[in-house]
């Protein structure tokens, strides 16, 4: 019986994705008279349509190069900043952690549209530059947390043999220590990288042209554009989210234990 | 031999930090600083000219309708959502520490709505919620329910309950899956001491189950309030930037955008005012952080260690 019901639970929550899904395969016709069943021709012709004529295959690319830029750069960023927070001990250590992580309740709204003005200062205005520098930025305080939280529970003495062997500070951090971490910085590049995905409010505010648009806002664009075109646009609203779903589908241990971990411990 | 003057050497840490905070300082804390500083201008966003016009922003939006509507739009978003999380995010964590077959694929399956961007998400409520050709009438009617039909996304009246109610499919998979990893960390023999006392399923689930869950709640509760006082996607999708029906689906997050690009009370002739809706953001985070704060606060220690 309870069964019964989580699966119902299950079956319901999942319709509106589901017939997303069909409808990308259908023609207009089929979408209006058919809502609800199979397609009756399937029309994989629609994501050819949405990739070349409605530009998802740009939009497509531009996120891919803003996602992975802005979890690259914050990576190669944000270790290393983990790494002295938690194994090396000096005056600002406390404070510059507080200062990090507290960027967690910061309001990004605001951050978003102070940054319009910023980015002309810097002349990468309407660049990708524009819009993986920020990003690089707000995975920080999530990136902090995490890895630091995990180079804290190594234990000193592999540090320390390390050192005794003659290995200098650096070799020891990268040839030892950030292999220890892998699980942290899955867990870092999975929810950076899907909130990044998924953003709407930066590139709304900053991206002015197609050229570097990403995904949510290219669907917002198209909603007016190809308003008649129901098989177009459910194909691209499932090219925008596929490969979120599908990173979660491959990922969901390393997903819900990061969920998890941050709730125990809190 | 001569003794070289002694530099002091810069600590290794140093360098490992530097990159880091450059970039936070110059793409996050940059910026927000740069927002306080100009709220308290009378900067449009375009061109150079801004006074100082002191506490002037910070004076009108505490006395701006429109900033007050979207605030109780934040509330409500909240409070709604809140009361879901407990009841229907709890009841399906419950259910999924019953460890039934086929518990891990309900559970992934689940939170999938979670995964979609919360523009993916408004589009395809918006298209379920449709009058002509969506699901939910159609549903309403098999279930013999079919006088609730509204034209649910146009009537002022339950138009920012639908909106957040699309949020709430959206976000439910986050309460349950931390309240089932905060279930699973309960050890067993608190349950099994307790039903050797003789107490009731209800009992233990009240007495025992709920207070060792306080530390995912505290967790839970202030991430709700921080989420819903930003809601903003979700809201732009369903009601546009105006927040239509009539302003009934208005966010901070709206309102700030509105006043930041030009829009509210008259559409194209209507002059943006940058400084103020950095105000309005100045205000909201400084409320927020506030309340967090308390409410973090206040709920850690009613916490119970085990």
């Amino acid at each position: 019986m309870q069964w019964l019901t989580l699966t119902i639970i299950c079956l319901v929550n999942l319709i509106p994705i589901v017939l997303t899904l069909l409808a990308s395969f259908k023609s207009n016709q089929d979408f209006f008279y058919n809502t609800y069943n199979l397609p009756k021709v399937w029309h994989f012709s629609n994501y050819a349509d949405a990739w070349n004529n409605a530009s998802m295959g740009q939009f497509f690319l531009n996120s891919v190069v803003i996602t992975a830029g802005a979890v690259t750069i914050n990576l190669l960023a944000s270790l290393p900043l983990a790494y002295a927070l938690a194994r090396y001990r000096f005056r600002l250590n406390g404070p510059l952690y507080v200062f990090l992580v507290g960027g967690l309740i910061a309001p990004q709204q605001l951050i978003g549209i102070s940054l319009l003005q910023w980015v002309k200062t810097l002349h990468i205005f309407d660049t990708y530059l524009s819009l993986i520098l920020p990003y690089a930025a707000f995975g920080m305080p999530l990136a902090v947390l995490v890895l630091t939280g995990f180079f804290r529970q190594l234990p000193r003495d592999l540090e320390d043999a390390a050192l005794i062997d003659g290995a200098g500070e650096i070799a020891a951090f990268l040839l030892i220590m950030v292999p220890l971490v892998r699980p942290a910085i899955a867990t870092v590049v999975i929810f950076n990288g899907i909130g990044i995905w998924n953003d709407f409010f930066l590139p709304l505010v900053l991206a002015y042209s197609p050229a570097i648009q990403t995904l949510p806002l290219g669907i917002i664009n198209l909603f007016g554009a190809y308003s008649s075109q129901w098989g177009t646009i459910f194909a691209a609203v499932t090219i925008a989210s596929g490969p979120a779903i599908l990173a979660y589908f491959f990922l969901t241990k390393q997903f819900i234990s990061g969920l998890s971990a941050g709730a125990v411990k809190g | 031999m001569v003794a070289t003057p002694r530099r002091r050497r810069i600590p290794m840490y140093i360098w490992f930090m530097l990159p880091g905070l450059i970039l936070y300082i110059a793409f996050f804390i940059g910026p927000m600083f740069a927002a306080f500083r100009l709220s308290f201008t009378d900067w449009p966003g375009i061109g150079t000219k801004q006074n100082f016009v002191g506490l002037r922003n910070f004076a009108d939006a505490l006395t701006d309708y429109q900033v007050y509507r979207a605030l109780l739009h934040n509330l409500y978003f909240f409070v709604l959502i809140f009361i879901l999380q407990n009841t229907v995010g709890l009841g399906l964590a419950l259910l999924l520490n019953r460890r039934l077959p086929g518990h891990q694929i309900h559970r992934t399956l689940l939170y999938v709505p979670a995964i979609l961007s919360l523009v993916v998400t408004g589009f395809i409520w918006e298209l379920m919620l449709n009058p002509q050709i969506g699901l939910v009438d159609p549903l309403l009617q098999a279930v013999g329910l079919g006088g609730l039909q509204r034209v649910w996304l146009g009537d002022p009246a339950i138009a920012l309950t639908v909106v957040v109610l699309v949020q709430a499919w959206a976000w439910m998979g986050l309460p349950m899956v931390v309240y089932l990893a905060g279930l699973q960390s309960i050890p067993a023999e608190l349950h099994e001491a307790a039903m050797i006392d003789g107490a009731t399923k209800w009992q233990i689930l009240l007495r025992v189950t709920f207070p060792l869950l306080a530390g995912p709640f505290t967790i839970l509760t202030v991430f709700c309030f921080i989420v819903m006082f930003r809601v903003f996607d979700v809201v732009y999708v369903l009601g546009g930037s105006l927040g239509e029906p009539d302003g009934a689906t208005t966010t901070l997050g709206t309102v700030i955008l509105e006043y930041a690009f030009g829009g509210i009370g008259g559409g194209a002739s209507e002059l943006p005012r940058m400084a103020y809706a950095m105000a309005i953001g100045v205000l909201s985070f400084v409320l927020l952080g506030l309340v967090a704060g308390v409410a973090l606060l206040l709920l850690r220690r009613r916490e119970v260690a085990f």
